[in-house]
């Protein structure tokens, strides 16, 4: 039997059909897309590892050796799909001509992408993944950072431990006024029940300054430190002041030390005073 | 109306049109093909005449079902070399053990010219020749035994074998150069 009757026969025999053009077609366009959806997948993998790099340094950088891995296999897998897809365009020229014809082209795509935001924008969704926030953040450098880490040796075994940074919230500020005022308050021997108040409306005085000093512009910070200056000159003469006043007291006190009573309003102006010097330092430090 | 006897003279792109409407152009096709396919299944895949012959029954059936989703920028010879080319590496695939070695079909040859009689001599020594050869080309990897066969015995251009394998012209020219100086050492080991 010849082959030509050997193959009619098999193709009979097994209702072998002749696929249709459509499914010709309509696979050549999905090959062609795909194609198109890996460059532009490529080119964003590019404009990521491009800001990765502007944002760190070379060496270290996890982002930017990251995306740059993606990049890469994105692009080969483009390269592979063009050439298989448009063969007949491309088998004249060489593989180096294909690559160069790709690099350009992603490397434009990148860039228009990053100016028109897409890079910016894909990069914070990502930043909504928690696994991608985990790979992106920096790792903590205990050399570069000592102040940051505490800790000591237990039981033969080293232990670090990380400082609580966010401890010095409005609250310790008033707890630790409270004990200077008080402790200054002792010395002077006065009641320390006026100390926890003094605090409280020196903290919160100063975090509310701080708080305009951020919304103001320079020029009117600029004011507000004349302002400010003018204070402090009439906080020194008030204490000065003060200070003459305590001395006379402090000559009438061990007298009637025995009735704490009587102390009491002045312990309210000796922490009021002692308060707005602590202020006024607190506004030089600024 | 084109009749079968009409398009005997017609081209492989011209004859393929037509099988959409009849399939006996399809007949056409193979039977013009049969021999050529035959033969280069053989010298590559290095198998009998009955293993060579189930390859080109599938390389035929595979162009009748993707009969549409041939090229017109392509040769029709072009598109089924390379059909074959893919049946041949399945086939390698499949038969990794068997890759490489000598066909039998080779001293049948040898047989039959030595017992035919008009001139004995030369057709063995023909055959013979082409024995060394074949052995030297088994030894061979069969990247390159692909081109050598393609470029030198099916005598095929350099776009053509570039269509057919999938590759770019320029790497078929470093493919070639390659398999020309990997054959020449085989050839040297054989002492030829």
């Amino acid at each position: 039997m010849r082959l030509e009757e050997k193959i009619f026969q098999r193709i009979e025999r097994e209702n072998i059909r002749m696929r249709p053009r459509w499914f010709f077609v309509l696979r050549n366009f999905f090959h062609w897309i795909f194609a198109f959806t890996l460059m532009i997948g490529a080119s964003l993998a590019m404009g990521l590892a491009a800001v990765s790099l502007q944002e760190g340094a070379f060496f270290g950088n996890v982002p930017m050796y990251f995306w740059g891995t993606v990049f890469a296999g994105l692009f080969v897998l483009t390269g592979r799909r063009f050439f298989k897809v448009g063969f007949m365009r491309f088998y004249k020229y060489g593989y180096f001509v294909l690559i160069l014809a790709l690099m350009v082209t992603n490397s434009s795509l990148a860039f228009f992408a990053s100016k028109a935001g897409a890079v910016d924008a894909l990069e914070a969704r990502l930043e909504t993944i928690p696994a991608y926030k985990k790979l992106t953040a920096p790792e903590k450098n205990i050399i570069q950072e000592p102040n940051e880490i505490k800790g000591g040796v237990e039981q033969g075994n080293p232990v670090l431990q990380q400082q609580e940074t966010d401890k010095n919230t409005k609250d310790d500020k008033i707890e630790k006024g409270k004990d200077f005022d008080e402790n200054q308050a002792t010395a002077s021997g006065y009641s320390s029940e006026l100390a926890k108040p003094a605090a409280e409306s020196r903290v919160t005085k100063t975090d509310n300054l701080k708080n305009l000093e951020e919304k103001l512009p320079e020029d009117k910070n600029e004011e507000l430190e004349k302002d400010s200056n003018a204070g402090l000159v009439k906080n020194k003469e008030a204490e000065k002041d003060t200070e003459k006043e305590l001395e006379e007291r402090n000559e009438v006190v061990p007298q009637v030390k025995g009735a704490e009573t009587e102390s009491e309003p002045n312990s309210d102006d000796a922490a009021t005073q002692k308060g707005g010097g602590e202020f006024s330092e607190a506004r030089s430090d600024d | 109306m084109v009749t079968l006897d009409s398009m005997q003279n017609g081209s492989d792109e011209e004859v393929l049109a037509l099988v959409s409407e009849n399939e006996e152009f399809f007949g056409l096709l193979i039977r013009r093909y049969e021999n050529r396919m035959l033969g280069y299944v053989r010298k590559i895949t290095g198998g009998s005449t009955e293993t060579a012959e189930d390859i080109v029954q599938n390389i035929f059936i595979k162009a009748y079902v993707n009969i549409y989703s041939f090229n017109k920028e392509q040769k029709f010879s072009s598109w089924l070399y390379g059909i074959a080319h893919n049946e041949c590496i399945d086939y390698w695939r499949k038969n990794k053990k068997h890759s490489g070695v000598i066909s039998l079909d080779t001293s049948e040859e040898i047989m039959a010219a030595l017992k035919s009689e008009d001139d004995l001599f030369l057709g063995a020594q023909q055959q013979w020749d082409a024995q060394i050869i074949r052995r030297a080309l088994d030894g061979v990897p069969n990247k390159y035994k692909e081109v050598l066969i393609l470029r030198f015995l099916e005598d095929r251009s350099y776009e053509d074998i570039a269509q057919i394998l999938k590759k770019p012209v320029s790497t078929v020219g470093t493919l070639v150069r390659r398999a020309k100086r990997i054959f020449a050492e085989k050839m040297k080991q054989e002492k030829i």
